[in-house]
């Protein structure tokens, strides 16, 4: 056998290596993106909407918090998403939070929230949390957008996702029917979500000139509160990333051709 | 090669300093007037730009230290306080978790380079083992590293690749033992882990300076491969080198700063966003990128011991490479069958690359075990072969004719 033989061979191997790429086998649907598209997502000029985020987090409040925690998010953070510092007063003050042992007695009581505080759990402990949702822990939401492939998107479809199983649907269901609690949702691996569909046309009511509250609008705002709250210094992070794109491009050019020049100088080519 | 002119200083600070202890002398010698071949490419700038890396991940990572926890119930959360109220805490998270891809992106350039251009022949064996013994220690840094946020991926990882040393017969459990400091990763695994992580990075730096001193000896290899016949052949480090290893620093820095600030979760798994939870085992265990082809190879054995063996073989083979490849002639450019196998050596790790990244069934394991057996047939026997039957073209008489050729 010659070398060409063994190279031919070699290649052949590589490609089918490179080939079977496209055989892997997709495990729940693509997340789509909403029409809006995600303002966050853009190189240049990205933000959160802010609207969106703060409608989204009346619904964390109103409905999600009901089962989900957001333990890294504390009430004076909601500056980010365009909260003034009085309207932060209040949304603390709405919620009630466990004080400090009192100096005298030592005793432990509840107290309204203060700006400095986290947003309090639903639950005192993973076993409560448990034992009030069927066995399984709702995941804290602080970093949901990070931490699932496909981020805001994924979100959002999950949420909006949430349809009768067609007979077609059930054949990708590990064995044939949804379980007893379980819902079928096609973008959730699996294809079984504990959670029932959180989201119904008018669940929370949106202050006048607002949008509709659909089960879309109510997921892309949901959606962009939890975006912000996974990635707070996104804005800060893309503009500086800008100036410093934009600087470095500058400096590459300069380097470039005072290189060339050193060369010139010093090697005569 | 040291430099022949003499260090002659004017400040009278430095004439004194230098007089008793040569540290100026030896600086100067190295960064200034350190003569080179004239014609290195952009390939050789990746040494100064691995430097550069291990100085970001050292700054960084000591700022980083100064507000992370190393404890089991506070660890995750000790890292979110570094994105959202340490300041710029987000930016140096950001640059040192992809610092560490971005210094193994360049010293897998730097490697292949040597590989290419037979710098690990003699007269610079020790050099390229020195190397190794440095990409070593980075393997074992980075995955300690990868352990200290404590999300999913960090204590599945752990889990994983720390039990590979219960294969080892006989201590291979008590070893397992000693690693965790008890009998599962826990909070012991994490202190231990965080301490060693911040001492490696400092032998690493020592590993280096032994690297480039050794270096300093033979001199660089160039991508004629040829040795230096004369002055004639070479150019002083300084202004040459320094401002086109500035140019090319300011060309990493573009590529790595536009990861950082625009896309810097991409080369992250999104499940180490999530608590670590000993009660949820991930569906798939990855390990960080860098380690793909290495753990395809662990996977392609079916015996657990004899993976593991074959895992780190692939490693400690390049320890034996410039006695496995014996050919005279040192750059791939004067060796046309060489060559061709090199490149197929790079499409082969890149498939190994992304079976890593694969679950261990299917075709993906086939593809697997034949990456795997040409990655060793390749070192083992067909280097030696080849050193013996190729004909190799013939070399230029010296680089300065070589450069006025090309320029002609």
């Amino acid at each position: 056998m010659t070398n060409k033989h063994i190279l031919a061979g070699i290649a052949l191997i590589a490609g089918v290596a490179v080939s079977s790429v496209a055989f892997a086998a997709l495990e729940s649907e693509k997340p789509v993106t909403p029409a809006q598209g995600w303002p966050h997502e853009k190189i240049i000029g990205a933000h959160y909407d802010r609207q969106a985020a703060q409608r989204g987090f009346q619904i964390y409040k109103e409905s999600c918090h009901a089962c989900h925690s957001l333990d890294f998010v504390s009430f004076r953070q909601l500056e980010g998403i365009g909260f003034s510092e009085p309207e932060i007063k209040a949304i603390a003050a709405s919620f009630t939070v466990m004080g400090e042992p009192d100096m005298d007695t030592g005793d432990v009581a509840e107290r309204p929230g203060q700006p400095f505080d986290y947003i309090p759990a639903p639950f005192a402990n993973p076993q409560a949390a448990a034992a009030s949702n069927n066995g399984a822990v709702p995941p804290d939401l602080s970093l949901m957008v990070k931490a699932r492939a496909g981020g805001a998107s994924y979100v959002y479809s999950i949420l909006t996702g949430y349809r009768e199983p067609t007979a077609d649907d059930l054949k990708h269901v590990p064995g044939g029917k949804i379980p007893d609690g379980g819902h079928f949702n096609p973008y959730k691996s699996g294809h079984v979500i504990a959670m029932s569909p959180p989201l119904t046309d008018d669940l929370v009511t949106y202050t006048e000139g607002q949008p509709a509250a659909t089960v879309a609008q109510m997921a892309y705002d949901v959606t962009t509160f939890l975006a912000w709250a996974a990635e707070p210094k996104l804005e800060q992070r893309k503009s500086m990333g800008f100036l410093v794109i934009s600087f470095l491009l500058i400096a590459c050019g300069l380097l470039f051709f005072s290189y060339k020049r050193i060369s010139k100088r010093v090697l005569g080519h | 090669m040291h430099s022949t002119r003499p260090f002659e200083p004017k400040n009278g600070f430095v004439k004194w300093f230098d007089r008793q202890l040569p540290l100026f002398s030896v600086l100067h010698g190295a960064l200034v007037t350190y003569p080179t071949p004239k014609n290195l490419n952009y390939w050789w700038s990746f040494g100064s730009l691995a430097g550069l890396m291990l100085g970001v991940q050292i700054i960084t990572g000591i700022i980083l230290a100064m507000h992370y926890t190393p404890h089991t119930s506070m660890a995750f959360a000790s890292v979110e306080h570094i994105m959202r109220d340490v300041n710029y805490g987000w930016l140096l998270r950001y640059v040192h978790s992809n610092g560490a891809s971005f210094f193994f992106i360049v010293v897998y350039i730097h490697i292949f380079r040597g590989l290419y251009y037979g710098s690990y022949k003699a007269p610079r064996e020790l050099l390229w083992m020195l190397g190794l013994v440095i990409y070593l220690l980075m393997m074992a840094t980075a995955f300690m590293g990868y352990v200290l946020p404590w999300g999913q991926m960090s204590f599945w990882g752990a889990t994983v690749i720390t039990n590979l040393f219960s294969a080892i017969p006989f201590i291979g459990s008590d070893l397992v033992t000693l690693l965790w400091g008890g009998f599962s990763v826990d909070n012991p695994t994490l202190n231990r882990f965080f301490s060693l992580h911040y001492l490696l990075p400092f032998v690493i730096a020592a590993v280096a300076i032994l690297h480039v001193w050794a270096l300093h000896i033979p001199g660089s290899n160039n991508p004629l491969g040829i040795d230096v016949k004369g002055p004639q052949d070479q150019i002083d480090f300084h202004p040459y080198h320094t401002a086109k290893d500035a140019f090319m620093v300011s060309l990493l820095l573009l590529c790595f700063f536009a990861v950082v600030f625009f896309a810097p979760n991409t080369l992250g798994h999104p499940d180490n966003y999530i608590q670590a939870d000993p009660l949820v085992t991930p569906p798939h265990i990855v390990p960080e990128w860098y380690y793909l082809p290495f753990y395809a190879i662990l996977r392609s054995i079916p015996d657990k011991l004899m993976g593991v063996i074959a895992m780190f073989s692939a490693i400690l083979i390049l320890f034996a490479l410039p006695w496995l490849d014996k050919s005279k002639v040192r750059s791939g450019t004067f060796r046309p069958l060489f060559k061709q196998f090199f490149w197929l050596l790079v499409v082969c790790v890149i498939v190994l690359g992304v079976v890593g990244a694969k679950p261990a069934e299917g075709i993906w394991l086939i593809v697997g075990r034949i990456a795997t057996a040409y990655y060793f047939f390749h070192f083992l026997i067909l280097l030696p072969i080849l050193s013996r039957v190729e004909k190799t073209r013939p070399l230029p008489e010296s680089i300065s004719q070589a450069v006025l050729a090309k320029h002609a």
